[in-house]
């Protein structure tokens, strides 16, 4: 009986933090869809690996909000390099992307053999970065969770009509006096933040599903952008809701892989029942 | 002659190469005028270069003795029709609302006024019709006119339209025309990129030519000739 309520508590709990970052990367997703930018956000992901790692390798424990700051930084650390890239070079920009987003996945996977090597006890788990892993996840992550997600959504309703204009038209976006850096920098810098919170649940590699798969999934289903937003949310919501439950109730699938199977059938059914030209 | 738009030494460079030097223009006031030169003469760059959206640019920039910032409510602006995402999820109604962004600022949502006025505009392009329809399936005339009314819903003095007639529908080439002479008899100033010489004499009352700097500037009747046209499009560099 205690161990039915223990369990359904935590399930509470990690159901609230999946369906949340459900939520807000289905959101931030349909922006970087709709920009036409989704490979960038695999790309922010994957390279946030190494990051988590050399984080690791300076402090030597596993606190893990500093391991998702090092996350975060690496995210950033790539695009810039792939903007100068794209600045300095002749490599195409789909080019340049995969060099880095595979670049910096090999360069995590390399240190996290040499974490390994080194016997620090405080290793085990840091491989669950690559997956996604929930057992550790507590209440209070979820707290944070919970307020990070409410004001993402509140600075993208805020800005939503201006988000609009600049992924429609960015020229007459200009002319209004509206600036371009500002936007640019606030979706990156939004779409980092749920990298970060995401890569927890879901891992590095499969981060990039529940990132784009809702926003594909709403553009069938909505000629309007702000309903686009609202229903790519909401999918991507109930995916991570749906893939709690259903790992809950078979315990030996994981949760990550879950979520992003549901979410990918949410796309594909999606696409076949397409309503909208 | 009152003077819409004062520039003086205006440079304007991409990747340190110069794109325009030296322009030097008072475009006057209420007039229709032509912008007309080669590709890659840099036409749309003057008209980006103005508009503050094109940076790297030195030189002095008055509009009736504003700066651009002060100025930019009373400014329209329409880009060329394919440096827009055309399969973004909006509507009809909904690409001419935000013509009203610039003047609703920052946060400020588009209520009924916003909406009626818009239909008001579709109206005067003949759209009034296509209302909802998804901004994918319109034909290259029909989103050209989507455009036009989103500039009319900016209310403005001064109207930039880059490349409006490319691909356009006969019809539709001349329903725009009838509109900007009408904004032209309002004393509204109207600046036209534009490509099809045959058409220059019949739709503009000032021409500037321009090839990397302006070889000619003036009322059609006095700067619309061989020479000027020759020194416009082949000259060598």
């Amino acid at each position: 009986m205690g161990k039915l309520i223990l369990n359904n508590y935590i399930l509470i709990v990690i159901m609230v933090g999946t369906t949340l970052i459900g939520i807000v990367s289905g959101i931030l997703g349909s922006i970087i869809t709709l920009r036409k930018e989704a490979l960038i956000g695999n790309a922010l992901a994957h390279a946030s690996f190494p990051g988590v790692m050399l984080s690791f390798m300076i402090i030597k424990t596993k606190n893990i909000e500093l391991l998702l700051i090092g996350a975060g930084c690496f995210s950033i650390i790539s695009l810039v390099i792939i903007k100068i890239i794209k600045k300095y070079s002749k490599i195409k920009y789909d080019s340049a992307l995969a060099l880095v987003l595979s670049g910096f996945f090999g360069l995590g996977q390399v240190l996290l053999s040499i974490i390994q090597n080194t016997g620090n006890s405080n290793q085990a788990g840091l491989k669950k970065f690559i997956f996604g892993e929930v057992a550790t996840i507590l209440s209070s992550d979820i707290q944070i969770i919970s307020i990070i997600s409410i004001t993402i959504i509140l600075i993208v309703v805020l800005f939503r009509k201006e988000i609009k204009l600049f992924i429609f038209d960015k020229e007459f976006y200009k002319s209004l006096g509206f600036s371009c850096e500002f936007l640019d920098n606030l979706i990156i810098l939004l779409t980092v933040i749920v990298i970060m919170m995401g890569i927890r649940f879901v891992g590095v590699i499969l981060m990039t599903s529940i990132l784009i798969a809702p926003g594909i999934a709403a553009r069938q289903w909505s000629n309007s952008f702000y309903k686009n937003l609202v229903l790519s949310g909401l999918f991507g919501g109930l995916a991570g809701f749906v893939g709690t439950f259903i790992s809950f109730k078979n315990s030996d699938l994981s949760i990550g892989p879950i979520i992003v199977v549901v979410v990918s059938l949410i796309a594909i059914i999606s696409v076949f029942l397409k309503k909208v030209k | 002659m009152e003077s819409a738009i004062s520039i003086k030494n205006l440079t304007i460079s991409y990747d340190e190469k110069k794109i325009l030097s030296n322009i030097n223009i008072d475009i006057p006031k209420g007039k229709l005028i032509g912008i007309i030169g080669p590709n890659g003469g840099g036409k749309s760059t003057f008209i980006k270069g103005i508009l503050d959206i094109v940076k790297n640019s030195s030189g002095n920039i008055k509009f009736q003795g504003e700066y651009y910032k002060e100025y930019l409510k009373k400014i329209a602006y329409i880009p060329q029709r394919d440096t827009v995402d055309w399969d973004f999820p909006t509507t009809v109604l909904d690409v001419v609302i935000m013509g009203s962004y610039g003047r609703l600022g920052l946060f400020k949502r588009p209520k009924r006024k916003e909406k009626e006025m818009a239909i008001l505009m579709l109206k005067k392009v003949g759209m009034e019709k296509y209302l909802n329809r998804q901004i994918s399936q319109l034909s290259g005339g029909e989103k050209q006119r989507v455009f036009i009314a989103r500039a009319l819903m900016q209310k403005s003095e001064i109207y930039f339209m880059d490349e409006p007639f490319q691909g356009v529908d006969i019809k539709t080439e001349k329903a725009i025309i009838k509109i900007l002479k009408t904004l032209k008899e309002k004393n509204k100033t109207v600046l036209v990129v534009h490509h099809n010489l045959e058409t220059v004499k019949e739709y503009f009352d000032y021409l500037v030519m321009i090839n990397r700097k302006i070889i000619a500037k003036g009322e059609i009747a006095d700067v619309f000739n061989k020479e000027n046209i020759k020194k416009t499009f082949y000259r060598d560099y």
